[in-house]
């Protein structure tokens, strides 16, 4: 070895140690940014600043005691002050991740290529040589070979292992044929049966809207002086004009007053209050505010049940749906209704869609738009303009024989609807303005009330614009304003606010008799067995014999306003006043 | 004003939304902004990143084949590092093209882009003609982890061998699920492309710090076991025109380059032995053939029994599953998925049909996959049954990588560039160059 | 001898022959794809129809301050004086103290226009996408509000994370011409 490469040497090892030197320094700070990176990381994780825990503590404290008190300064100035710290130290975080990221970039990619430089410089590893063999080649194939064999029997093995180990819930599916698999989700649909709704009271009028009880085991007489046939009464926290729906054992209503609107479940047992939910306010109209006449009220719309959930929508455009233990599944603001009294038309549900007719304005504003919400979600399942202004009658869904209807009543248009689809089955351009009574349907029949003009029959087996062919009759006289008809098949009953009931023919439109009742009504009659039940504005139960022969008993008597109609069940009947809920029944 | 109109028109289209409030007339000078939206990267920008590309292949067959310089090869590899790596963010590269390509061919729907194209061609063209430069000195994972190599060990062939059926599997399942439209399962779990982002899910950056910490040690470790393209760029690479040599000149079988290449691509000559090493070993030969269609029909099954967990990568099979097991009562509550899915209001029904659909795709692509699999191991036995013929210390051509620092290394080739390097002497080494 | 010479021109020419097979192949692919491929480009973007503002954009991107945003679509908002984008549920009063806010990092401007207006605005450089706004707008609003990819800082991966988390699949590859999906608007850049 020469001089020359013993100088080369020593220079290699000055250049090699230098660089060794710097990867050791770079790498030292890489490590340290690391670290905090690391720290920075882990921090971070919990440090979305809604997150961080040691603030979001204080900060839900803070925000508690808010609740308590809205008005307290000192609070207020607190929360500030820790949502701006939270998010300092949030952004802060982002920024020093981002600058500390590059610094150990840099840190290791130095420390890389001294390390790089010095190993190049270095001498390559010597090993004492091995002969060349040809039998090392051979043994290297031979075991090349086994470990090849060894590691594809370890990695079939292993996805034998996740073959036979992963649950499949799908394939197993696939044995079950197809056709029963349907009758299973079939069997059990995510609503009532139409069995079931017949002996419930899941919307306004009862099942169908039609205001007929499927019981004539409800009481005929009570007195509340006496307590005869008065099973319970329980005060109703808040006003509202809607009607009690029954399911089960749980009468459902609502109530509520400028400031408040709640949902209410009450014991059909014992009257007492099994839940209740305050409603969400909705949301700013933009300035505009929601006005209610005062005679109709915040909580004037009926609720409806499917039978697995129950529905409730205010005159302030906010909806809901629960289950019937109370548990709220969803609420949605429809938006602000355009009334001019304040939205009154009741639910109804079909399946498990929940039906609102959203009706608004006039009918050149295009505002009235018919909803089918999904029940479970509160999603819009499907919804259809309506060419109608603002009315207040309630929609009804009826099976005709040849499939179900929805038809609602507004001004000017009666339309019938597919409750599965919202598709237009037909509609008459028959109605005038200010509609409250709603339609009645029997026999292929729909009976619908232009107030204080006229009653229209029109058959429902028409399609498109049914005004000039489907009318069946009209008749006009003392035609109620506010309660809707009741029609037991063959006759039709026809009650005014002031006390006069007219009867008519159902099939014709014949006038069969007309008489006045000293009082004044706001329910619609409704009918049990033989009987059309009356429930008065001042507490009084008149029984009208449903027949061509006038006939009335007065039998009841309740210290309470009656504005809403009654529920009926197997041997009872929900009525609510204005103030007080009543349960009437036998006592056991 | 009818413009707005249209405005509004579409806004009444989007069903799921309910205009609640309508849109205030202003009576100020008031006006609605508009969204911004600002533009994509500029589709010229992609031709460059095809054009660099193309010049670094260039350039890395130069630095190989002419300029045989480990230093200068090391400096591109950096420069790639930095343009594919850091400033192009590892987005796309030539291994996540192989999922473009695989979807483009099972799904004509799906318009692959060009730069793509020319991603996955170009490395495999050049590595037709001059070996795997690509990986030397282009790829940017590859630099990743050539950088990282500070102290090689050398790990037994058969368990190079071994480990080598790992990259065949990841690149059948890649092709597999990318060809299915479920995942691309290459760019989901991507190694490196955290550290080019300088961020990225925490479990697959603790995955690439192990790889990269073996990697101090086991040169490449995810190009030599792992890599689904380098799969293609290995039988590619066999098949090149120019090999990479590693001495123009004799080689004194001095053994210096096995001991320097990292990736155990050197292999000692076979040595003669009466002509034996010539013969095929018939021994083994003979029932690794006959074994062949069994292994493929074996392999096939066992993936087909497979299929259906594979098909849990995929999105529709996955929700089914979910909603089964909610209507079922097996599992509480609902997920995002599921909730948005029942949401929807769409038919659980046809999910499951469609779910099964593609359940029984993947049972078939299982097959497939299956297959696949047993060549390429029935593939491997049999290669190794086969003769082989090495004279001199040889870069396998397959395996090698062109890193170029055997070169740097080889004594003979020095000396033809003239250049010395001491060692240490050793006993009876002919590499102590003497000048 | 001359045997072995037999066999490696024999395996010279099968390797040949497989090179070109190779290209030939190669060849075929390029023509295969060349057909199927075309220069514009593609980019993740989120169909805001889809879109049930779960909060994964906020997580999964890969870059630390996601690449999706919120947008207003001003044409759609109601400029309401209580935003149920920008107030929490019952907020104490209508101001912008943070003790109101629903933005977790108060992203919102909420500036006046006219009685009774108010627009709202989006702070880009604040946003972080978890779509608390989103779902306010969306549940009790007029839906103006919702989530996207911004292209200026989107890296726009071959497989996008967010996409990968999604779940409701809301993350689709859009035309390079197309790169928005905004609600109520002709989507052209």
């Amino acid at each position: 070895m020469n001089q020359r490469a013993m100088k080369k040497t020593s220079s290699n090892e000055y250049w090699i140690s230098l660089a060794q030197k710097a990867s050791v320094v770079s790498g030292v700070f890489s490590l340290i940014v690391a670290g905090f990176l690391v720290f920075n990381y882990i921090s971070a994780q919990t440090g979305l600043p809604e997150k961080e825990l040691l603030y979001s503590q204080r900060m839900a404290e803070q925000k508690a005691l808010l609740d308590q008190n809205p008005k307290d300064e000192a609070v207020i100035q607190e929360v500030r002050r820790l949502d701006l710290q939270l998010r300092q130290t949030y952004f802060y975080r982002l920024f020093f991740s981002e600058r500390g990221k590059y610094l150990l970039l840099g840190g290791v990619l130095i420390s890389l290529v001294s390390l790089q430089i010095a190993s190049a410089l270095r001498n390559p590893p010597r090993k004492p040589r091995h002969p060349i063999d040809p039998a090392l080649e051979t043994q290297m194939r031979k075991r090349s070979g086994a470990a090849v064999g060894a590691m594809g029997a370890i990695l079939l093995g292993g996805l034998f292992v996740l073959a036979s180990t992963s649950r499949n819930d799908l394939a197993s599916q696939t044995l079950t044929p197809p056709e029963s698999a349907d009758n299973a989700t079939a069997s059990e649909p995510d609503y009532a049966s139409w069995d079931e709704i017949r002996k419930n009271w899941p919307t306004f009028r009862g099942p169908g809207g039609l205001g007929v009880s499927a019981f004539t085991s409800v009481p005929d007489s009570w007195d509340e002086a006496s307590g005869e046939n008065v099973l319970w009464k329980t005060p109703i926290p808040l006003p509202g004009h809607n009607s009690p729906i029954v399911w089960g054992d749980r009468i459902f209503l609502t109530g509520g007053d400028d400031t408040e609107k709640v949902v209410y479940c009450f014991s059909l047992e014992t009257g007492e209050i099994l839940w209740q939910d305050r409603m969400d306010d909705p949301p700013s109209t933009g300035g505009e505010e929601i006005r209610v006449f005062e005679d109709n009220g915040w909580a004037t719309s009926t609720m409806a049940c499917d039978g697995h959930r129950v529905y409730a929508i205010f005159a302030n455009g906010m909806a809901a749906g629960y289950d019937l233990t109370g548990k709220k599944l969803w609420s949605k603001n429809l938006g602000a209704p355009d009334s001019s009294y304040g939205y009154a038309s009741s639910l109804t549900a079909y399946h498990d869609l929940m039906l609102i007719q959203y009706d608004q304005a006039q009918a050149e504003d295009q505002k009235s738009v018919l909803y089918a919400l999904q029940g479970q979600t509160g999603e819009v399942a499907w919804q259809v303009p309506r060419p109608v202004a603002n009315s207040w009658t309630s929609p009804i869904v009826v099976d005709t024989g040849e499939g179900e209807q929805l038809i609602t009543v507004s001004e000017p248009w009666i339309i019938a609807y597919n409750p599965a689809s919202g598709e237009e089955l037909w509609k008459a351009k028959l109605m005038g303005t200010d509609l409250a009574p709603s339609p009645v349907y029997a026999n292929g029949i729909a009976y619908v009330i232009q107030p204080n003009d006229s009653v229209f029959a029109i058959r429902t087996d028409g399609k498109g614009d049914v005004t000039r062919t489907h009318v069946a009759w009209t008749a006009s006289g003392f035609i109620p304003d506010i309660c809707s008809p009741l029609t037991n098949g063959e006759l039709i009953f026809l009650l005014s606010t002031y006390g006069t009931m007219t009867c008519l023919d159902a099939k014709t439109g014949e006038f069969v008799w007309e008489e006045d009742i000293e009082d004044s009504f706001m329910t619609s009659p409704s009918l049990v067995g033989e009987w059309v039940y009356l429930f008065s504005e001042t507490g009084k139960l008149y029984r009208v014999k449903a027949s061509r022969e006038f006939e009335v008993t007065n039998t009841g008597s309740l210290d309470d306003r009656f504005l809403a109609s009654p529920a009926f069940l197997d041997g009872k009947i929900v009525v609510r006043g204005e103030f007080n809920l009543y349960c009437l029944g036998r006592k056991q | 004003m009818t413009e707005f109109a249209s405005v509004l028109q579409r806004v009444a289209l989007i069903a799921s939304d309910i205009q609640r409030f309508p849109p205030p007339d202003f009576e100020s000078d008031y006006t609605m902004p508009l969204p911004a939206t600002p533009a994509p990267r500029a589709p010229w920008l992609g031709g460059v990143d095809v054009i660099v590309l193309f010049a670094a292949l260039s350039v890395g067959v130069y630095l190989v084949h002419k300029k045989r310089s480990r230093l200068s090869v090391f400096l591109l590899m950096v420069f790639s590092l930095i343009y594919f790596g850091f400033y192009r963010l590892g987005c796309v590269c030539a291994i996540g093209s192989i999922q473009n390509v695989s979807l483009a061919i099972a799904n004509p729907s799906y318009a692959i882009p060009l730069t793509v194209v020319a991603f996955f061609l170009l490395p495999l063209v050049f590595t037709l003609f001059f070996g795997r430069v690509f990986c030397a000195g282009v790829c940017p994972l590859g630099a990743m982890q050539d950088l990282m190599l500070i102290k090689p060990i050398s790990i037994p062939v058969w368990l190079q061998q071994a480990l080598g059926l790992l990259a065949y599997l990841y690149l059948g399942a890649a092709v597999l699920f990318a060809a299915m439209g479920s995942a691309f399962i290459i760019c989901e779990y991507d190694p490196f492309v955290a550290f080019f982002r300088l961020n990225g899910n925490p479990n697959i950056i603790i995955l690439g710090v192990s790889l990269l910490i073996i990697g101090l040690f086991v040169g490449r470790p995810y190009c030599r076991f792992l890599c689904p393209y380098g799969v293609i760029l290995h039988h590619f690479s066999r098949l090149s025109h120019w090999r990479v040599t590693i001495t123009p000149q004799d080689c004194h079988q001095c053994q210096i380059c096995e001991e320097a290449c990292p990736f155990g691509a050197i292999l000692p000559p076979t040595g003669e032995q009466n002509g034996q090493h010539w013969a095929p070993d018939k021994k083994r030969l003979i029932p690794a053939l006959i074994l062949t269609p069994i292994l493929i029909a074996f392999c096939g099954w066992v993936f087909s029994m497979a299929g259906s967990s594979f098909s849990k990568m995929d999105y529709t099979v996955h929700l089914a599953e979910r909603i089964v097991l909610e209507d079922t009562g097996q599992a509480d509550g609902t997920t995002d998925a599921s909730k948005a899915f029942r949401d929807s209001g769409q038919p659980g029904e046809t999910l499951i049909q469609d779910a099964q659909n593609i359940m029984d795709r993947y049972v078939m692509a299982g097959w497939i996959l299956g297959a696949f699999f047993g060549l390429v191991l029935s593939g491997k036995m049999i290669r190794l049954c086969l003769p082989d013929r090495r004279d001199d210390y040889e870069a396998d051509r397959g395996d090698c990588l062109a890193c170029a620092r055997c070169f740097s290394y080889c004594p003979q080739e020095l000396k033809r560039r003239r250049i010395s390097r001491t060692a240490p002497v050793t006993a009876g080494s002919e590499a102590a160059v003497e000048s | 001898m001359p045997n072995q010479d037999n066999a490696l021109d024999r395996r010279d020419l099968i390797k040949k022959g497989l090179h070109g097979l190779a290209l030939l192949v190669t060849g075929g692919v390029s023509g295969f794809l060349a057909e199927r491929s075309q220069a514009n480009s593609y980019h993740w973007q989120i169909d805001p129809s889809k879109c049930i503002a779960c909060g994964n954009c906020a997580t999964y991107c890969v870059l630390e301050e996601s690449a999706v945003k919120c947008v207003n679509t001003y044409a759609m908002c109601g400029y309401c004086n209580l935003c149920t984008a920008f107030f929490e549920p019952a907020p104490k009063s209508l101001n912008t103290g943070a003790e109101n806010q629903l933005c977790p990092t108060g992203a919102i401007l909420r500036t006046f226009i006219e009685e009774p207006y108010y627009e709202y605005k989006i702070d880009e450089s604040l946003c972080i996408a978890c779509g608390k706004c989103v779902k306010g707008c969306k549940e009790f609003g007029n839906g103006s509000l919702y989530l996207q990819v911004r292209h200026d800082r989107c890296v726009n991966c071959n497989q996008c994370a967010i996409a990968v988390a999604c779940p409701t699949q809301a993350l689709t590859r859009v035309h390079r011409d197309q790169p928005y999906l905004l609600k109520g608007m002709d989507n052209k850049a």
